[in-house]
């Protein structure tokens, strides 16, 4: 689909949508397939849940980490629950 | 019987002689609730994530017990405890239920990272530690006797990333 000339807009929204539909299939929950790693989901797991925070100390949304909605879930509260007992930051000041 | 574990922060200058009485007082708390206090690990001083208090580091301790059905009593008995009677010592706690099976597993003790050098945070592509997660430590957090390297290590290696980022 190499065309040289602008596509209608209506064209490249469907190019787009396919796209973001073909990105968000290759992922998949980590903690469903290991449950080793769901059980050491845990809030004193500080190692564990810093893969999940940005620079800026924000927790990465589903769509980027590849998380199932209930582990997302279970992650944030474990999240929020560190970041209460200073294990976690609530914000880092990234550069 | 219902398990429980409370993660208490503490002054980072309390003496371990405090931490004893912290201990002991728990356990009579318990004790005087149809509670019995299973484990006490003391992890030490860590350096905090955000000053608490106007204080860099805290002394952690994670107290894990076990008390007979419906006594939430309890749990109002411990906070006010932790409030009134030892504000200076005890600065943050939080109580977690557990399940019997989480109660006698073991659990992951974060290391005590010193953050003299700056908290980078998570730059990108550490998010793949999440997979290798379980036992494993970042590497930039690995010997914290060795802070004064690692700091000027991880200056050195922070103005190289800010200059590639700004470059």
């Amino acid at each position: 689909m190499s065309k040289k000339f602008k596509l209608k807009v209506s064209a490249r929204l469907m190019r787009k949508k396919v796209k973001k539909q073909v990105v968000s299939q290759k992922k998949q929950c980590r903690f469903k397939s290991n449950p080793d790693l769901a059980r050491a989901l845990d809030y004193k797991n500080v190692s564990l849940l810093r893969g999940f925070l940005t620079e800026r100390g924000k927790i990465l949304p589903s769509r980027v980490s590849g998380n199932s909605d209930f582990y997302q879930r279970k992650l944030a509260r474990q999240i929020k629950l560190a970041r209460s007992m200073a294990l976690l930051p609530y914000c880092s000041i990234g550069r | 019987m219902m398990y429980y574990e409370t993660l208490i922060l503490l002054d980072p200058q309390a003496s371990p002689a405090d931490i004893e009485s912290v201990e002991s007082q728990v356990k009579d708390l318990l004790s005087k609730n149809t509670g019995s206090l299973a484990t006490f690990d003391k992890w030490g001083k860590y350096s905090l994530a955000y000053p608490v208090r106007k204080k860099d580091h805290g002394i952690y301790a994670l107290a894990r017990y076990e008390i007979a059905e419906n006594h939430d009593a309890l749990f109002k008995k411990l906070d006010t405890h932790f409030r009134v009677k030892l504000p200076d010592l005890v600065m943050r706690h939080v109580h977690v239920k557990l399940t019997p099976e989480e109660f006698k597993a073991e659990y992951i003790k974060p290391e005590p990272v010193d953050r003299e050098g700056g908290d980078r945070g998570d730059r990108g592509g550490d998010r793949r530690r999440a997979q290798r997660a379980t036992a494993a430590a970042p590497v930039r957090e690995a010997a914290p006797a060795k802070k004064e390297e690692a700091s000027a290590a991880e200056q050195a290696a922070e103005l190289t990333t800010d200059q590639s980022a700004e470059g």
